[in-house]
């Protein structure tokens, strides 16, 4: 108990204090962003915290953190820019919203909803790190590559009207991802000679192309003038939005469990989570009729369970020491750099600092709600910029977030050549989400297929029967089966 | 607001171009400017946070800053690709890891740079690789056991390994042994903590830095893949004295394009030494778990020399063991 109050006295020194509120806003920024994403925030944060108390550094990588996985939200609702996968969702239904001069209403679902998916995300981790650890470790190559193809099947969410144009997207997605080093074989593939491609396509710039670049390349070649919005009418309650948000309670949790669960699974995080959600709330909820222009599920489900997957992710970092997300990952750098092993004894060598981590990530949520409901109106007076300001910079910023994504010139190129691609979408009316959910799941969900195909047939086993008769797979199966049900309704209803 | 802080970026993107800008001569008094330090490999990983604890202390001895730039791909192609074809004035350095490098020039397609295309400064520290097995569901807690096992049911145990270096040290081991195992690839160390944990595998190929992570989860490190017991885990015997003429060792090198001049490149290795042996900074490097050894540029040339020849060795006598 004592290490609570110790806890709490680390975090709410002015120290403490003033890096959590620095972590929470450099994470926004680096959200909003175009290209921008929490990987890169941390990772240029880490060296500066290598001189600090472990605890402070710990508070401001997670401040920085939880920070950024909402601050991909207000790029998504008042540009249609995502900068990374986990606000792709986003976009769907709060972009729509805000061109009908709903922009801070749709600013207030997401940072409310980020809020609660933190808080429960950080939550369920204070409570249950180890038992929930050992579950996540039941996941197999097996389970993995079944919650891959439940990823995959929430293309069917994703696609709008046309099926067919769903399943190029999201086959145009599968087969980037091929590009680069077979991981299971250590052979090249679709890389034709060039270094570049042996190293594989990054998510960051073809993300930043097809969602920001092609973004402002639609808006020029329409040729629009004068403001985004033409008139933000705004009779925007902050207090309507929350009861709108506790009407809604149903999705909001169901959202932060989705979020949290695939926030443990390791090697998973954000985007998928997001993903996942969408599709579940799309499945069930009772305004799908409405998603893709403007649903409030559509911008909860996603945004809740985005940030659920950070206080998941930090399960297994903390108690086996393996990271859940890329950005865990790199926060695994920090503790190490003080000779923390993450694992089992950390919880008894380093109690204080675990407890200032996550009860500090707790502060960081209510900071970020608080910074972001009170910045709406900030945010939004972005709309009454002429977008002849708006394009110049979103691409530059676009460019440079392509580049400091590997520091690769090529990924430049990457970014614009996929510019020009999304554009070609957008004229073709092919959904782009599919294809970024297809980058993010393909390697993923083959190298999961390989390992159990290596493993089944090293025991002598069915492949089929080594992947199904498992007990997490039966019940991963019935989830699959319920999506892709769910989603064939929809569709032959025709009532997209 | 947005539009300001939008303007005070660009102002900032803009500015960097001014100091990107070198300087067209050498000056006499090396380094007159900041110091761009490729690291081959992605942010956050073992080579990553060794460089950037040396980089920050060079940085402090130098008086100019010394900065890190992660060229991630290819197990270290892309960044030394970048490094070979820099400029050689000293101000692009890099760092490598040894078997990484070698199996690159021997195994990858379109290396545009080859074994003499660097000037091999120094290292500081040494690990080795440890084979572990998941003792709930083999039993095994040791090698002689894995080793009987494994003799009556040829490919039956899995192995979970991350990268060529471990790929080449399964097949040493297979060559040494006669036995065989099926290698299951993962994308980390990380994913290969994870499938081991979990009982996904029998066994996994990891670096020690693990033998503390494992410690009382039911997974038991075997033997270590080097001459010498590695310290700080020196109860783990070593496949040498086991009988098994299986010694690989990993070490990060510092290297500088070929072609830069002698006199920095001795400076940056004096300058390596310097910092790195402080007591300071060999404490910061075992809380990393990283053993500091010394190597100027003869000694660690000789090293890489010697794994060159065991793996042009290795590749004579099992052509497939990449494959």
């Amino acid at each position: 108990m004592h290490y609570i109050i110790d806890a709490f006295s680390t975090i709410f020194t002015p120290m403490g204090l003033l890096l959590n509120v620095v972590g929470v806003v450099l994470g926004i920024l680096f959200g909003a962003l175009p290209g921008l994403n929490g990987v890169v925030g941390v990772a240029l944060l880490l060296p500066l915290t290598y001189n600090m108390h472990p605890s402070f550094g710990l508070i401001m990588l997670g401040g920085l953190y939880m920070g950024a996985t909402y601050g991909g939200s207000i790029s998504a609702i008042l540009l249609n820019c995502p900068g990374t996968g986990e606000a792709a969702c986003t976009a769907l239904n709060g972009n729509p919203m805000a061109r009908q001069g709903r922009a801070r209403e749709a600013l207030g679902y997401s940072v409310l909803s980020s809020g609660f998916g933190g808080l429960f995300g950080v939550i369920i981790m204070l409570l249950f790190t180890p038992v929930l650890a050992k579950f996540a470790l039941k996941f197999g190559p097996a389970e993995q590559f079944l919650v891959c193809v439940m990823g995959l099947a929430v293309v069917g969410s994703l696609m709008g009207k046309s099926a067919a144009k769903g399943f190029f997207s999201v086959a145009f997605g599968l087969i980037l991802s091929v590009v680069g080093m077979d991981v299971t074989s250590v052979n090249y593939r679709l890389s034709f000679g060039n270094m570049h491609l042996q190293a594989g396509l990054d998510l960051i710039p073809i993300s930043v192309g097809i969602f920001a670049i092609a973004e402002m390349l639609s808006l020029l070649t329409n040729q629009v003038t004068g403001n985004l919005i033409s008139e933000a009418q705004d009779d925007y309650k902050p207090m309507a939005v929350v009861k709108e948000l506790a009407r809604r309670w149903q999705i909001l949790l169901k959202s932060s469990i989705i979020g949290t669960i695939i926030g443990i699974l390791p090697g998973t995080g954000g985007a998928i989570a997001a993903f996942i959600s969408y599709g579940e709330a799309k499945r069930s909820s009772t305004e799908r009729k409405q998603f893709g222009s403007g649903a409030i599920d559509g911008i909860i489900a996603p945004e809740s369970a985005n940030n659920a997957a950070v206080g998941g992710s930090f399960v297994p970092l903390l108690s086996l020491g393996i990271p859940g997300s890329a950005t865990s990952a790199i926060i695994f750098g920090a503790l190490t750099v003080h000779g923390m092993v993450p694992g089992p004894k950390l919880f008894n060598e380093h109690t204080d600092v675990v407890y200032a981590l996550m009860l500090g990530l707790l502060l960081s949520v209510i900071i970020m709600v608080v910074l972001g409901m009170s910045g709406t109106r900030l945010f939004t007076k972005i709309l009454k910029v002429n977008v002849k300001y708006i394009i110049p910079a979103v691409i530059a910023l676009s460019i440079f977030g392509a580049y400091s994504a590997r520091n690769s010139l090529f990924d430049v190129l990457v970014a614009i050549v996929f510019g020009v691609i999304g554009l070609v979408f957008k004229r073709a009316r092919i959904p782009v989400a599919p294809a970024v959910l297809g980058m993010i799941l393909g390697s993923m969900t083959e190298q999961n297929l390989r390992q159990s195909m290596v493993i089944a047939s090293a025991k002598g086993l069915n492949i089929f029967a080594y992947i199904v008769f498992r007990p997490i797979s039966i019940v991963l199966l019935v989830l699959i089966g319920l999506l892709i049900i769910g989603n064939l309704k929809t569709n032959l209803r025709g009532d997209e | 607001m947005r539009k300001v802080v939008v303007a005070i970026l660009s102002v900032l993107l803009v500015s960097t171009l001014l100091f990107a800008q070198g300087r067209g001569e050498r000056d006499a008094q090396y380094p007159t400017k900041g110091i761009q330090f490729i690291v081959p490999y992605a942010a956050g990983g073992g080579t990553d946070s060794l460089m950037r604890l040396l980089a920050k202390a060079m940085e402090d001895e130098l008086g100019q800053s010394v900065t890190i730039v992660n060229k991630a791909g290819g197990l270290g192609q892309v960044g030394l690709t970048e490094l070979a074809r820099a400029k050689s004035d000293g101000y692009t350095i890099g760092a490598l890891s040894n078997l990484d490098h070698i199996l690159v020039l021997f195994t990858s397609d379109n290396v545009s740079y080859d074994y003499d295309s660097l000037e091999y400064l120094g290292a500081i520290n040494t690990t080795a690789n440890i084979m572990y097995a998941n003792t709930k569901n083999t039993g095994f807690t040791s090698v002689e056991q894995m080793l009987s096992y494994a003799k009556q049911n040829p490919g039956r145990l899995t192995v979970s390994i991350s990268g060529k270096t471990h790929l080449a040290e399964v097949a040493l081991l297979e060559q040494a042994t006669g036995i065989t195992l099926t290698p299951v690839m993962q994308s980390s160390g990380n994913d290969s903590l994870k499938a081991i944990l979990g009982g996904h595998v029998d066994l996994a190929v990891m670096d020690k830095n693990f033998v503390a992570q494992v410690e009382g989860q039911g997974v038991v490190p075997l033997a270590a893949f080097s001459d010498e017991r590695v310290v700080p885990v020196t109860d783990v015997p070593t496949f040498h004295e086991l009988g098994y003429n299986i010694a690989t060792e990993t070490y990060r090198v510092m290297v500088a394009p070929k072609g830069t001049p002698a006199e920095i490149c001795t400076l940056l290795t004096e300058t390596i030494k310097k910092v790195s042996s402080t007591d300071e900074f060999i404490e910061k490097m075992r809380n990393m778990s990283e053993n500091y050894r010394f190597l100027d540029a003869e000694q660690v040339k000789a090293r890489l020399d010697n794994d060159y020849r065991a793996v042009e060795k290795l590749l004579e006598e099992v052509p497939g063991a990449f494959n």
